[in-house]
């Protein structure tokens, strides 16, 4: 098979091209993946800790001034779980994928009861008490799910004042919401989850735009190489080795008195012409000695 | 020497006496609006600082007040309230309070039980808050804000068997019902309820050490017309009866006699001052 330099060129080019961008394609498309999974699984940690702090602000500055009017009318916002969910709600319209519950095994507003995988959950972070957060993914109607779960843990004896006894609770609370449910917590006791949730299609999604743009990018890039390549292949190899080569044939019919090779640079090219010039020269003068 | 060592012992308890904290009196540390104050037979304009006397009737408009007597004994008002005092610390025992219309918060701890009567209820608290309402048709109404309390029911001046109430719990004259029941307040109650009161009742920042702390004195407007003093005269209410005596003076304008003797000329204790015997009559018998 004849194949020019060019061609080998570029054969061999486009091969090693070929293998380099299936291996960056796997390589990147895994650390991307990996990457949107982490930077998602970071935004929902700071909506996390938005909540915890919007609980902990609830508790310690809201819930004191709004005690006495909680004898007349169960105010939710004194709540922390309630001010946490309102709150995130609030957030969460600039992150529409995400969603924010306290799932709780035994709430006093049944919104909060936890799912029966939130219940599992609720569990293992029961099971575990030094585990501080719980990361998995799980299929749901809409596709595969990512969610990170935090235990909500009954740290400060006030909340013991709203879900000791039905007796204990402010009765404004209990007329809402009844004796049965939200009481027997305990101190120190692991009542449920803080879990936001988002759609894996979102990080997937967003890795697969990086991923696209960053293969078409690097397909833009040999592509502009490879014309580059051949543009200068041609211009300093390909076509001085073509002319040197029509000189080379001129002179073996015997015109000596063809077009020297030009002579341009000091690369291995125009040193070959040097040379093919000089033995030009000296084939001359031989010839023209034995003629004579 | 021996008359020195007795003065000096008279002396002491006076020194220790004088600087013991004088007991608080009840002052007027809160008022949004200037209220009425009748005092005596006259109406006066009171505004904070003014200090609340026995017999005091104080009837507030738009605006809500307060009165203190120290950081255990308060009473505030709503508005449109009209309260007469019939009992006061230091020199009583408790507030005692009777409620012609609107709202009263009272707060007693003082160890003595203190007292808020309408004319359908009376309540009775030895120790925390109560919210007393007076409707004006019979169908007055307490909530137990904090600690246990007594409500009864008023007829004809009279308290029937009072009920035991819990802290938060709500009791409502029913005027078909001998006593009224607890239960949890409505929400209507709560809707109408003056919004200071879901607070719990503190003394007004800065009021004890106002310059001018129950030194106000407050501005005489006139003599009191038989108008402003009808709802007391006509009201179902203890102490109402020393308002005989109370207004009597006032039967010398002509027409606040004339518009008494219109609405209350039957009743006897008025019939007898408005026609007492002449001293003739007497010596007929």
């Amino acid at each position: 098979m004849k194949l020019s330099i060019a061609a080998k060129f570029n054969l061999v080019f486009v091969s090693i091209f070929a293998v380099g961008f299936l291996a960056a394609g796997v390589v990147a498309d895994r650390l991307l993946k990996q990457s949107a999974r982490e930077e998602t699984l970071q935004n929902a940690r700071l909506l996390l800790e938005a909540a915890k702090s919007v609980r902990s602000y609830t508790a310690s500055q809201i819930a004191p001034l709004l005690k006495n009017q909680m004898k007349f009318e169960f105010h939710p916002q004194s709540v922390p779980s309630y001010s946490a969910v309102e709150s995130l709600n609030a957030v969460l319209k600039s992150y529409p994928d995400f969603s924010y519950k306290e799932a709780t095994l035994n709430p006093t507003n049944l919104r909060d009861k936890a799912a029966d995988w939130e219940v599992d959950v609720v569990q293992k972070l029961r099971s575990t008490a030094d585990m501080k957060e719980f990361v998995g993914e799980r299929d749901t109607a809409i596709g595969r799910s990512l969610y990170i779960a935090r235990p909500l843990q009954i740290k400060d004896p006030v909340c013991l004042g709203c879900h000791t006894t039905a007796a204990e609770a402010p009765k404004t609370m209990v007329d809402i919401y009844g004796p049965n449910n939200g009481f027997g917590w305990k101190l120190n006791e692991i009542v449920g989850a803080q879990v936001i949730s988002v759609p894996m299609t979102v990080p997937l999604a967003r890795a697969n735009q990086i991923f696209k743009t960053f293969m078409l990018s690097l397909f833009g890039v040999f592509v502009v190489v490879f014309v580059a390549l051949n543009v200068m292949v041609h211009l300093f190899v390909t076509r001085r080795i073509k002319h040197l080569a029509s000189v080379a044939d001129e002179v073996s019919m015997g015109k000596f008195e063809a077009r020297e090779f030009e002579v341009k640079g000091n690369d291995e090219i125009s040193g070959l012409g040097r040379s093919f010039n000089r033995m030009r020269t000296s084939l001359a003068s031989a010839l023209k000695m034995l003629e004579e | 020497m021996r008359i020195r060592f007795f003065l000096a012992c008279l002396l002491v308890p006076l020194l220790v006496h004088a600087q013991a904290p004088a007991p608080a009196r009840a002052v007027l540390t809160l008022a949004e609006q200037p209220l009425r104050l009748i005092r005596g037979a006259a109406i006066y304009k009171a505004t904070a600082g003014v200090a609340v006397q026995k017999d005091d009737i104080l009837e507030t408009g738009a605006a809500g007040a307060q009165v203190e007597a120290g950081p255990n004994a308060m009473f505030a008002l709503g508005p449109q309230t009209r309260v007469l005092v019939l009992d006061l610390p230091p020199a009583g025992k408790a507030f005692d309070l009777a409620l012609l219309q609107g709202w009263v918060k009272l707060m007693a701890n003082t160890g003595k039980p203190a007292q808020v009567v309408t004319p359908a209820l009376q309540v009775t608290l030895a120790a925390g808050s109560t919210i007393v309402k007076s409707s004006g048709d019979g169908r007055d109404a307490v909530f137990a804000e904090e600690g246990a309390q007594q409500a009864a029911k008023v007829e004809k001046g009279r308290a029937a068997a009072p009920l035991k109430l819990a802290a938060e719990q709500y009791a409502e004259v029913d005027p078909a019902r001998p006593q009224p029941a607890a239960g949890r307040p409505p929400r209507a109650f709560v809707a109408a309820m003056p919004p200071s009161f879901r607070d719990r009742l503190a003394r007004v920042p800065n009021a004890p050490n106002l310059p001018n702390a129950g030194k106000a004195v407050p501005g005489k407007e006139r003599d009191a017309d038989f108008a402003d003093v009808e709802p007391w005269l006509t009201a179902q209410l203890p102490g109402v009866k020393s308002f005989v005596a109370r207004f009597r003076p006032r039967l010398a304008d002509q027409a606040f006699r004339k518009a008494l003797e219109r609405s209350l000329g039957q009743q006897a204790d008025w019939k007898a001052a408005l026609h007492p015997p002449r001293q003739g009559d007497a010596a007929l018998f």
